[in-house]
């Protein structure tokens, strides 16, 4: 197991966003997270990558208790994530924002930088290539020297996506990566995720789009009220007549049976 | 054009040789800014305006390094003038009370407002926004008042003497010679904040920038760089306020005062934020021009005004920036 989640609870105020939950994520698997608007999922990524302090429980990350620590710490020990609402580097170029997912793979030593001794040409022309063959592994590598701020969105989904990758996780949670992306760009990022597993990446999955998640997941988590409220493999969730009641719905059910 | 030929036009090809190697902006404008430099005291006609070379040079270095801070990190400082001034008063204070040789006065002063900096910018800078200016604007002022008001050490409001350099057995006093001072300071300045920007600290600064919570979940140690960019900003303004005192030879304490921290933020956003050679323009238009607009006598500060708030409309990037994209477009139509 590479995340393991014990009775995790986040409390705002009286409302309890994430309350009692007990999950593990198993190495080289991917793992979906689903559930109606509010359920807690994006906050439970928050607590996982230490935006968020849990106001309950433990989280154990390769072996050890990660409870509290700092998204930096965090990134340092093999986790990293996107976001629903994008974080992007704007004012960056689209490669650059990629060189930054680099950031803990390149010669960080402040003499090097500031004389720009020859050991950092060197780690710049690695993130460098790196970077780029990133950008076309999702497809961007023409837009590289674009400003990240000008790309169209879908493009901005998928570079998040790269920079996260670069950075080499051991665990990626990706919040909706294909919420706003067409038809095209959602088959896009079905199969860079799908070919993650083989780089040795375990993934933890928001996702709305339900044929996307039937068919990439090794094992979904239901969500509600923060609760959970169902586990188990595409299958059994499909047929789980809690999911369909609460989640799924007439429309749910008319989803899953095309995926 | 491809990505791969696109990022190959960066970088210096077989092709390109020396013509191409000169095109990147960073190695152009380092050229052209050493040029600059060499010829400009050539085509002064006298020693005032070698005078205001050597003042645009003094504050263009500390618009430099505050622009690491504001344009490329994007965290607002209204107590520079402090670091300024604290530079500046070494240099007098540290010959004339404790006995320290004059030549090891900018160098101890420049290690002291590191310190400072580093111990100030730890608790300050977890603050965004509204609430860190006004925090810097709070250290600021209580530098200047300090400064004010330890008459025994600082002379209060009339200032006090600088003890001259002296070189080789000549006193340096003249213009001309602080004009090469000043100068090969400057270049390397720029040269430095230039390195800095294109390498992985400056990534990290920029990217924080734009979005902290991005920046460290990808592993960046946002508060450290923060703390970093705060205290080298302030080792450029400590620098430059030892040449002004040293170059002077009386310094008051309006030199840390909360108008000059003003004047610095102005400079950068005047020049570019977040463009190095804009903070070199910026510097050079507000010194100059108060120096060349004595003329207009009681309209000097409407004039200037109004330059200001003309630039920021017509050039709202700042002046170089805007110019640069202009530029560009005009060559790719």
């Amino acid at each position: 197991m590479i995340l393991e989640l014990e009775n995790l609870g986040m409390r705002f105020g009286g409302v309890k966003a994430v309350d009692g939950l007990s999950y593990a994520i198993e190495r080289g698997k991917v793992h979906a997270i689903i559930g109606p608007n509010g359920a807690g999922k994006t906050t439970l990524f928050n607590m996982v990558t230490g935006i968020y302090r849990p106001t309950a429980g433990r989280i154990r990350f390769d072996g050890e208790d990660v409870t509290g620590m700092p998204p930096e710490e965090l990134a340092r020990r093999g986790m990293c994530r996107t976001f629903q609402n994008l974080q992007i580097f704007e004012q960056m170029t689209a490669l650059e924002n990629v060189m930054v997912g680099r950031h803990l793979h390149e010669d960080r030593n402040i003499l090097d930088h500031v004389f720009r001794l020859p050991r950092l040409r060197a780690s710049e022309a690695a993130s460098r290539a790196r970077a780029l063959e990133l950008l076309e592994v999702v497809g961007l590598a023409e837009l590289a020297d674009q400003p990240a701020g000008a790309l169209p969105y879908g493009a901005m989904k998928r570079l998040e996506i790269a920079r996260a990758l670069a950075a080499e996780p051991k665990l990626l949670l990706l919040d909706e990566p294909a919420a706003g992306c067409n038809a095209t760009e959602t088959r896009e990022i079905d199969e860079v995720i799908r070919g993650l597993p083989r780089r040795g990446v375990t993934v933890g999955l928001i996702e709305h789009d339900m044929p996307l998640v039937m068919n990439l997941s090794d094992h979904i988590l239901v969500l509600d009220y923060g609760r959970k409220l169902a586990e188990g493999k595409a299958a059994e969730i499909r047929r789980n007549p809690d999911v369909i009641a609460a989640y799924l719905g007439t429309h749910g059910q008319e989803a899953v049976a095309h995926a | 054009m491809s990505a791969r030929a696109a990022v190959g036009a960066q970088r210096p090809s077989a092709a390109g040789g020396w013509l191409g190697w000169l095109r990147r902006p960073r190695t152009g404008g380092l050229v052209l800014l050493g040029l600059i430099l060499l010829i400009l005291p050539f085509l002064l006609p006298n020693r005032f305006y070698v005078s205001v070379a050597v003042l645009v040079g003094i504050n263009a270095l500390a618009v430099v390094g505050l622009n690491l801070l504001v344009g490329y990190a994007g965290q607002i400082s209204l107590g520079h003038a402090g670091f300024f001034g604290l530079g500046a008063y070494a240099c007098g204070i540290l010959p004339t009370h404790l006995g320290v040789p004059p030549l090891l006065a900018p160098v101890i002063g420049v290690v002291v407002v590191a310190g400072i900096a580093f111990v100030v910018g730890r608790p300050i800078l977890r603050l965004k926004g509204h609430y860190l200016a006004m925090a810097t604007l709070g250290f600021g002022l209580l530098v200047s008042l300090l400064i004010g008001n330890e008459r025994e050490l600082t002379g209060g409001p009339d200032g006090m003497q600088v003890e001259r350099l002296v070189i080789f057995g000549t006193r340096l006093r003249q213009a001309e010679t602080w004009y090469w001072i000043v100068a090969v300071c400057l270049f390397l300045g720029v040269w430095v904040a230039l390195n800095l920007m294109d390498s992985p600290t400056g990534r990290a600064l920029r990217a924080l920038h734009d979005s902290e919570v991005g920046a460290r979940v990808n592993g960046v140690d946002v508060a450290a760089y923060k703390l970093l960019v705060f205290v080298i900003s302030a080792i450029y303004a400590g620098l430059a306020g030892a040449l002004n005192a040293l170059y002077a030879g009386l310094i008051t304490p309006d030199l840390a005062g909360f108008l000059r921290s003003v004047e610095f933020v102005t400079m950068v956003v005047l020049g570019g934020m977040g463009s190095t050679f804009g903070s070199l323009v910026g510097a050079a238009i507000l010194t100059s021009l108060p120096q060349l607009l004595t003329v207009l006598h009681e309209y000097e500060q409407v004039v200037l005004g109004l330059i200001l708030m003309a630039c920021m409309i017509f050039l709202p990037k700042g002046v170089v920036p805007t110019l640069a994209q202009r530029l560009r477009r005009e060559r790719r139509p």
